[in-house]
């Protein structure tokens, strides 16, 4: 179980993208999709991309596998500058990045075996060795006794299975999805996440990931970067950007993960010098360090815990408490900071705000 | 009445009509086959010409379409007649049934282009993205993935091409082509043999029928999204 990210992740990054810009047509109508964009994926890791609808996600990853060309900007894939490359080295160097696509994109006049072959034959790989290989992925994917079978015949997620053993075809350096678990319900976004998952860490495949669903960022992705308008504006280790969001984008779209607490729960209570109301997020080290008994032996405080909730994230706990910190000024002051210090995420709540909230609810 | 019934069944009005169809049949389906020769790349190439497709260029597609579009406002007859010298220098003679096949096909040849351009663009745009994402090349991905996916709609085409061929056939017949046409003219129309012309319609309405039913069952046959 002790899968921490570090022993399946490299520094060496396998996907370098530096000042990537990419503007859709011309004049008035122009439309800037991707501004400046940085960033690199390590070897190994799964990488997500967050961001609103229209910040530029689907640009971006195809921008990779160069289905979209970029403007300026270079895009290195396993060393390989993909905005030089001749038509051919491209077609070669695209067999080394599988894509999964949100409507799965299958060939419905191919049956299973047949999409899964579809890479291979492509790739001129001789008729008995793709026999071999895609049974392996038949069998590596879940889905056996299924080869005959139509894609109409499927459900949404044994089509995304046939979608990503079609993409590992080739044995891929890097795997592009692009909100791969959108059209799949609940049940069926865990278990094709789970699988991705596995997969990554049993091939080693990078996994570069598009989603809306926050949970699915929080639960696989070793690091994820925020867009915005065409920008990159955060992007680091899943656990310190959703502890710590620095970007307001970022704030923005994990909202629903940090201000989910129940306004009725916290009790008619006015911030003074001497209670301070705030939202703490454990996440990593810090969620498993006994930090609130080591901040009531060294300070003098009294931490009045009025709501907590643990998730989950990557498998590791992540959790959030609402403290009402009573105490001297002084006192309170030293408590945010020592809890700054140990790496918590403070959120000071605003109590006007929690009050109008806790009216509301009552209301309906 | 009884006797009208049974000159429809005379063994000569049978031989005559058997020997109709069989040009009709020859007729339809040789130019079906050339037209789309020529029709099917034209069609492929007018779709993967357009903005964000295979190959863009905005240049053959216009003058292709262009080229598209005269010939089919062409009405069939006049174009028969004015191609009349270039069916001489293909064939030797602009009478009888092989003559008819060059109108046929030089009519066929922009429908079929039109047919296949609307069945291309059926296929959905994502399929082609996953066809080059796994590293095929644009005649790949057109040879392996957007004619087969397109494969049942294409023979419904071919089906709807077929019919309007019998119907032009029809008026080539008129000229001098031979077949069902021919008959129903020159003992129909021009000798008032009722008998002639109630059997040679029949058996067209038949031969159309057969020909749209065949084109559904095999597209049936070929089309896997749903069942
Ligand atoms: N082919 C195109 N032609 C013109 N504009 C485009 C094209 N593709 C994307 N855009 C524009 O570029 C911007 C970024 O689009 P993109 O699809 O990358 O966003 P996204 O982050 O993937 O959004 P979503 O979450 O809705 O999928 C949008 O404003 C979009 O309208
Ligand atoms: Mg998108």
């Amino acid at each position: 179980m002790n899968t921490n990210t570090a022993s399946t992740t490299s520094s060496r990054p396998i996907v370098r993208l530096t000042d990537v810009n990419k503007t859709f047509g011309t004049g008035k109508d122009s439309v800037s999709a991707l501004r400046n964009v940085s960033l690199s994926v390590p070897q190994g890791a799964i990488y997500g991309v967050i961001g609103l609808s229209g910040a530029g996600k689907s640009t971006l990853i195809r921008c990779i596998n160069m289905l979209e060309r970029p403007d300026s900007g270079s895009i290195a894939v396993a060393g390989r500058e993909m905005t030089r490359l001749s038509g051919h080295e491209l077609m070669v160097a695209r067999r080394r990045i599988g894509m999964i696509f949100q409507h799965f994109n299958l060939l419905n006049s191919r049956n299973v075996y047949g999409n899964i072959a579809f890479p291979l034959e492509i790739a001129g790989v001789p008729k008995a060795k793709i026999k071999a290989r895609v049974e392996e992925l038949i069998e590596l994917v879940g889905l056996n006794g299924r080869a005959k079978a139509y894609p109409a015949q499927l459900s949404g997620g044994q089509k995304q299975r046939v979608g990503i053993a079609r993409a590992l075809a080739n044995e891929p350096d890097v795997l592009l999805s692009d909100e791969a678990t959108s059209a799949l319900d609940p049940e069926t976004t865990i278990q094709v996440l789970q699988l991705i998952r596995d997969i990554n860490r049993r091939t080693g495949v990078t996994v570069v990931m598009i989603t809306h669903e926050m949970n699915v960022i929080r639960e696989i992705c070793d690091q994820v970067a925020v867009m915005n308008d065409g920008s990159v504006v955060e992007a680091g280790a899943t656990a310190d950007v959703f502890s710590r969001p620095q970007s307001s984008a970022a704030r923005r779209l994990l909202r629903s993960q940090f201000e989910s607490t129940p306004a009725t729960v916290i009790p008619d209570l006015t911030n003074s010098d001497h209670h301070k109301l705030v939202k703490l997020s454990f996440a990593g080290a810090s969620a498993s360090a006994p930090i609130i008994a080591e901040l009531i032996r060294s300070i003098a405080v009294t931490p009045n815990i009025l709501y907590g909730r643990i998730d989950r994230m990557q498998g590791q706990p992540w959790g959030t408490l609402v403290v009402d910190l009573a105490g001297e000024p002084e006192a309170v002051k030293e408590a945010l900071k020592y809890l700054e210090r140990r790496e918590v995420h403070v959120i000071e709540l605003d109590v006007t705000a929690i009050e109008q909230a806790k009216e509301s609810e009552q209301n309906d | 009445m009884t006797e009208f019934i049974q000159s429809l069944f005379t063994p000569m009005l049978t031989q005559l009509l058997l020997q109709g169809l069989l040009e009709t049949l020859y007729m339809v389906g040789v130019s079906l086959v050339l037209a789309y020769v020529f029709g099917l790349p034209l069609g492929v190439i007018l779709v993967v010409t357009e903005p964000d497709h295979l190959w863009p260029n905005k240049v053959i597609n216009r003058i292709l379409s262009a080229v598209v579009n005269i010939g089919r406002s062409l009405p069939f007859i006049i174009l028969m007649v004015a191609i009349i010298p270039f069916t001489r220098a293909i064939v030797g003679t602009s009478i009888g049934t092989t003559a008819a096949i060059v109108p046929l096909t030089v009519a066929a040849v922009p429908f079929v282009a039109r047919m296949v351009q609307s069945s291309l663009k059926e296929v959905d745009h994502g399929v082609i993205d996953a066809a080059l994402a796994m590293g095929a090349s644009s005649w790949q991905t057109i040879m392996r993935a957007l004619l087969p996916e397109a494969l049942p709609s294409l023979f419904l085409g071919a089906a709807v091409t077929a019919v309007n061929l019998v119907g032009y056939s029809a008026m080539a017949g008129a000229i001098g082509g031979g077949g069902l046409g021919d008959l129903a003219i020159r003992f129909g129309y021009q000798r008032f043999q009722t008998n002639v012309m109630v059997m040679t319609v029949l058996v067209l309405i038949i031969l159309v029928q057969a020909m749209q039913l065949i084109g559904e069952w095999v597209a049936r046959r070929l089309d896997h999204r749903s069942r």
